[in-house]
């Protein structure tokens, strides 16, 4: 009888460690302050799952089925998208916690396999599945823009000719690809912190707005028999507090949650092992609500507590307008279009080192190919010195008409305060008449640039904005008015030639007006 | 007036002179160049010219076996099938006579009305059970048994035939009643009737595949039976999830799948291994979010329960597919959900007017999967753990029907726990015969339609599905006449999936929105000045042919 027990016991205990190990959650809020009223939100959720040897059933708990199927069958080790509205102004609001481009970026790493064939045509059919999953336009294969960094650093661990990357600057983010990735989260919208997103249409309202997806295979030993799946996702917001209560306080402003989102959290999501609320006040604001526990001027509400005692989380939060930055960016980057004609142009992009100290910095450009780039036309240059200026590395892959874009690395040591500008020409490419998008006018983007920092071994991210540029447009009745006119030169050639060659000459008596018509009559 | 017709008058003869002139100038040398000049223009044009036009223009079309697949479509008239039948004896053999009889019996059954084309062949042996057998059956695994009995594989169809003294034995005590079936007494065994009923009806379904080669050569197209709809179409694999809807996770935040899946499903997919792929997974997803859906509420003097009306099983499904999330894999999906609802108990209403009696709580979705919902009071819950034994075999059952296997009819006990190898065989039958039909019929729609529209694109590998699909075909059609079932099925279902990949390829459509006429509009501005001087010019040449044809006279 006691063995049955302790045996049933030990069975508990297997179930139990097995239930707590399988997968996890958690969530987290930090809220920071920026100058002129400006409110940074940032979620993380972040999920892991732990494959259960045992079991031949791949049950994924919580963790969404589709990302487990997605890397699963591409053999994906490290997956990250992310999508962005509006442009983080690094120059008010500081360094973000997780830099994105403009638009949209998707980059992967693959697992070993035979030949790199395999890789690229898993990254394709992949590239094409996120597409679909979260509405997204990204068609990889009629607009290559596949690179492979081999300097910049995407991934800490991962072979880097395993790595694809594509920059997707024409991606524009709505509430339809928000709410594929809300249904990633194990409660949906109906619990925890992602309550405040059932407003989606409001979070649009932000000047800044990005959502970003990050997948992990964690190995276990060197083998990868043993892993787990981690997965987290990044919500980041800026919202103008002014704007959104409309007060005109000169000094203050004053707000709550449900002015930014119309929803307050009043539920957990049971199986969030974690879900926390920071407040980084910073003394640039105050807040009356008691914090469940604090460290200097941050202020951490663990839900799971304050729930207990309270119906809602919706703090009031009264917010002085100027306020110094707290997270300075370390460089700062700039890009434009220069000396453009009918035939090409100038790219020239400005790095600044904000720092007092010397700074290593890898520029990292992909340029679509129908831009036909020179190499014999970059030019480094310290500006203040007005110099050249040689680079620690260049590293330039060039572009293959409708396969790859052009691919430069540089890696510069930045003097403190130092101000350096990279210049590339580059030839207006010509396209087909069937490659054009539908709304050419627009004009066609050139990627943002990615600066990776190497700061005491951290790396930081960077991006510039994206430029966007006019083709060589045709007229699109072209195609027929080509035709047309090639028919009517070879119609006149032909005939006048066939005329010559082939006319008889005959004899006829000349005849008058009059006899003319008579005998026009008489027929 | 006189001096007017005295200039016509003069006027004629000079006339004359010149077409005289004329005619003598058509004679000489300069008159032969200009006419072969024109007759060479004619050639170039004509031999040239209209050629690489009509190649450029033209649509890619790798050839194809056209003959081939004619000579299948017209092949479906008759299909041969032989069905080799190994009668297993628990006590005497039995004698040629009523072997004999027994095939002449199962020919009678047979529809042979002269317009069924499926032409059975049978082949019955016979044999004494081994000791082996003997002994797995008294001490009733029957499973084991099952597997030694077929340890030969499939291409034979395995009977056992018992008499009264072991039936009683071993059949009386077995819940799996597998042996039933086929439990024929000492008198009974003779009588072939009977054998040859059970055969036919029980082991090869002789009505559904009857029904399905009309269906398939039904010109007007019918709409197919009932099990039809419910079966999903054959794929060679088969993802199956199991979901976890829980609308009160603070409540109960475990459930036993994994087990589950082991101890029920496992079985079944180790079984079919060998024919069909099938990939098992697990999710729990919380909060259906059902939004403004309301449940009916029922309440009668001792007990009150909500109720889903059969009406809102669709709206149910809807919003519970919502939440399941989309797909990554190509393999045809099976969804199993299992329901906790937020207000309990929930049932599902067969008819309204006696809920009470008729109320339920699962059901099957045609062509994707099961719902079951799931009351923890009803089921004895007591922690936060949700036990789904009870779901997994009403799954299990769910699932067998969904991937068209049939069950015998004569084994009562449902759910079950395993299919057994005379079940399997069935199977392979009705699927091949189906994965023929289908495909042939596939492969003569595109044949149709490559001949109908010419402007479809055919591309290098899509011929190769093709052939591939029509060489298959042909095998498979031959193994089954020798009676080698589970070769033909692994042909057939080559043969049906590359016609299907080949039918559905996008690049069939490529140019087909291209209109034809447009072919010759947009280069009417070059036929237009280029064909008329020729056209004219031909006419002077044809003239002047007449004219040779004349002098020489």
């Amino acid at each position: 009888m006691r063995l049955k027990n302790f045996i049933f016991l030990l069975y508990l205990l297997i179930n139990l460690t097995n239930g707590l190990f399988a997968y996890s959650f958690e969530e987290k809020l930090s809220l920071n302050i920026l100058p002129n009223s400006n409110v940074y939100f940032h979620f993380e959720f972040e999920s892991k799952w732990f494959k259960s040897v045992k079991s031949r059933t791949e049950n994924f708990h919580n963790f969404p089925k589709i990302i487990g199927d997605l890397v699963s069958k591409f053999d994906i080790d490290e997956l990250s998208l992310s999508l962005s509205q509006g442009k983080w102004k690094h120059n008010q609001w500081g360094m973000p916690v997780v830099s994105a481009p403009s638009g949209g970026e998707l980059w992967a790493s693959f697992k070993d396999q035979a030949s790199q064939n395999i890789i690229d045509s898993n990254w394709l059919q992949s590239s094409r599945a996120i597409s679909g999953l979260f509405g997204l336009s990204i068609n990889l294969e009629e607009n290559p823009n596949t690179a492979i960094p081999t300097f910049s650093i995407l991934s800490d661990t991962r072979n880097s000719s395993n790595i694809r990357y594509a920059s997707i600057p024409n991606e524009i983010v709505c509430t339809e690809n928000l709410t594929p990735w809300i249904k990633l989260l194990p409660c949906a919208k109906s619990k925890g912190l992602a309550q405040l997103f059932k407003n989606a249409p409001k979070l649009f309202e932000s000047h800044y707005f990005m959502i970003n997806l990050n997948f992990k295979r964690i190995c276990a030993d060197s083998a990868c028999s043993n892993f787990h799946f981690d997965l987290r996702q990044i919500l980041s917001l800026v919202n103008n507090a002014d704007l959104v209560t409309r007060q005109l306080n000169d000094q203050e402003s004053t707000w709550s949650f449900n002015n930014f989102f119309q929803n307050k959290i009043t539920g957990l999501c049971p199986v969030a092992q974690q879900s926390m609320v920071i407040l980084n006040l910073e003394r640039k604001a105050k807040t009356t609500l008691i914090p469940t526990s604090k460290s200097g001027e941050s202020y951490s509400y663990n839900l799971k507590e304050f729930l207990k005692t309270s119906k809602e989380f919706n703090p009031t939060i009264v917010q002085q307008r100027q306020v110094e930055l707290s997270r300075a960016s370390p460089i700062s980057i700039h890009r434009f279009i220069t000396d453009k004609n009918e035939i090409n142009f100038g790219i020239k992009t400005v790095i600044k080192n904000e720092n007092n100290e010397e700074t290593s910095v890898i520029y990292f450009d992909t340029i679509p190919w129908y831009f036909r780039v020179y190499v014999s036309s970059l030019r480094v240059k310290d500006v203040e010195r007005n110099l050249d200026f040689k680079p620690e590395l260049i590293s330039f892959k060039p572009g293959l008409d409708r396969q790859k874009p052009h691919q430069i690395e540089i890696k510069l040591n930045l003097r403190p305060r130092g101000v350096y500008s990279i210049y590339l020409r580059a030839d207006f490419g010509y396209l087909k008449w069937d490659e054009f998008p539908p709304d050419v006018n627009h004009g066609f983007y050139i990627n943002p640039v990615l600066v990776t920092i190497n700061q005491n071994g951290q790396n930081t991210k960077i991006y510039s904005e994206p430029l966007l540029m006019n083709l060589p447009t045709p007229d699109f009745s072209m195609p027929y008015n080509v035709i047309c006119l090639t028919c009517t030169v070879i119609a006149i050639g032909f005939g006048s030639l066939h005329n010559f060659t082939t006319r008889k000459f005959k004899f006829i008596q000349p005849k008058t007006l009059i006899e003319k018509i008579k005998t026009f009559f008489k027929k | 007036m006189n001096q007017a017709e005295a200039s016509e008058s003069s006027s004629e003869p000079v006339e004359n002179e010149i077409e005289l002139v004329n005619l003598k100038n058509e004679d000489q040398q300069l008159n032969q160049l200009l006419i072969i000049n024109t007759i060479y223009y004619i050639v170039v044009f004509v031999l040239i010219g209209l050629p690489i036009w009509i190649f450029t223009t033209s649509t890619y079309r790798a050839s194809l076996p056209f003959d081939s697949i004619d000579q299948l479509a017209k092949s479906l008239n008759r299909i041969e099938y032989k069905i080799n039948i190994e009668i297993i004896n628990f006590n005497d053999e039995l004698t040629a006579d009523i072997l004999n009889k027994a095939i002449s019996d199962l020919n009678i059954r047979l529809d042979k009305d002269g317009k069924n084309g499926i032409e059975l062949q049978f082949e019955i042996k016979n044999r004494v059970a081994t000791g082996e057998e003997k002994k797995l059956a008294l001490t009733h695994k029957i499973e084991l048994l099952d597997q030694v009995v077929c340890s030969d594989g499939l291409n034979k169809l395995h009977m056992i035939i018992l008499d009264d003294d072991s039936a009683k034995k071993i059949v009386s005590e077995d819940q799996y009643l597998f042996l039933n079936c086929l439990y024929l007494n000492k008198n009974l065994a003779k009588d072939t009737e009977r054998l040859s009923k059970i055969v036919l009806g029980e082991f090869l379904h002789i009505e559904k595949i009857n029904e399905e080669y009309r269906l398939k050569m039904d010109v007007e197209r019918r709409l197919p039976s009932k099990k039809d709809i419910r079966v999903v179409n054959f794929d060679n694999e088969y993802e199956v999830t199991f979901s976890w809807l829980n609308e009160r996770p603070e409540v109960y935040s475990k459930w036993n799948v994994d087990e589950c899946v082991e101890k029920y499903f496992s079985k079944i997919s180790d079984k079919l291994s060998d024919f069909i792929k099938i990939s098992i997974k697990a999710q729990t997803l919380l909060y259906s979010d059902f939004g403004s859906y309301t449940l009916s509420y029922s309440k009668l003097e001792n007990e009150s329960f909500y109720y889903l009306r059969q009406s809102d099983l669709s709206i149910m499904t809807n919003f519970i597919e919502s939440r399941l999330g989309a797909k990554i894999s190509d393999s045809s999906a099976l969804e199993f959900v299992t329901y906790l609802p937020n207000k309990e108990p929930l049932y599902i209403a067969k008819n309204l007017q006696n809920v009470k009696d008729s109320r339920s709580v699962s059901f099957m979705v045609p062509r994707w999967g099961g719902i079951y919902v799931y009351n923890p009071k009803d089921e004895n819950q007591s922690d936060d753990l949700i036990r789904v034994e009870k779901a997994m075999k009403t799954f299990l059952t769910q699932f067998i029907n969904l991937i068209g296997i049939d069950l015998h009819k004569s084994s009562k006990v449902v759910p079950r726990s395993g299919i057994y190898s005379s079940e399997i065989f069935g199977y392979l039958l009705t699927k091949t015969l189906e994965n023929q039909l289908n495909s042939i019929n596939t492969l003569n729609s595109l044949s149709l339609l490559l001949t109908r529209i010419k402007s479809m694109v055919i591309e290098d590998d899509i011929a190769e599905q093709i052939k591939t699909s029509v060489e298959s075909i042909e095998q498979s059609l031959s193994l089954a006449k020798d009676g080698k079932i589970k070769e033909a099925f692994f042909k057939s279902k080559i043969g049906f999936l590359s016609s299907e990949k080949a039918f559905f390829d996008k690049s069939l459509l490529e140019k087909l929105y291209f209109p034809e006429d447009q072919r010759f509009a947009i280069y009417i501005p070059l036929f237009i000045p280029v064909g008329i001087p020729l056209l004219l010019s031909m006419k002077s040449v044809i003239g002047w042919y007449k004219k040779q044809k004349i002098k020489t006279d």
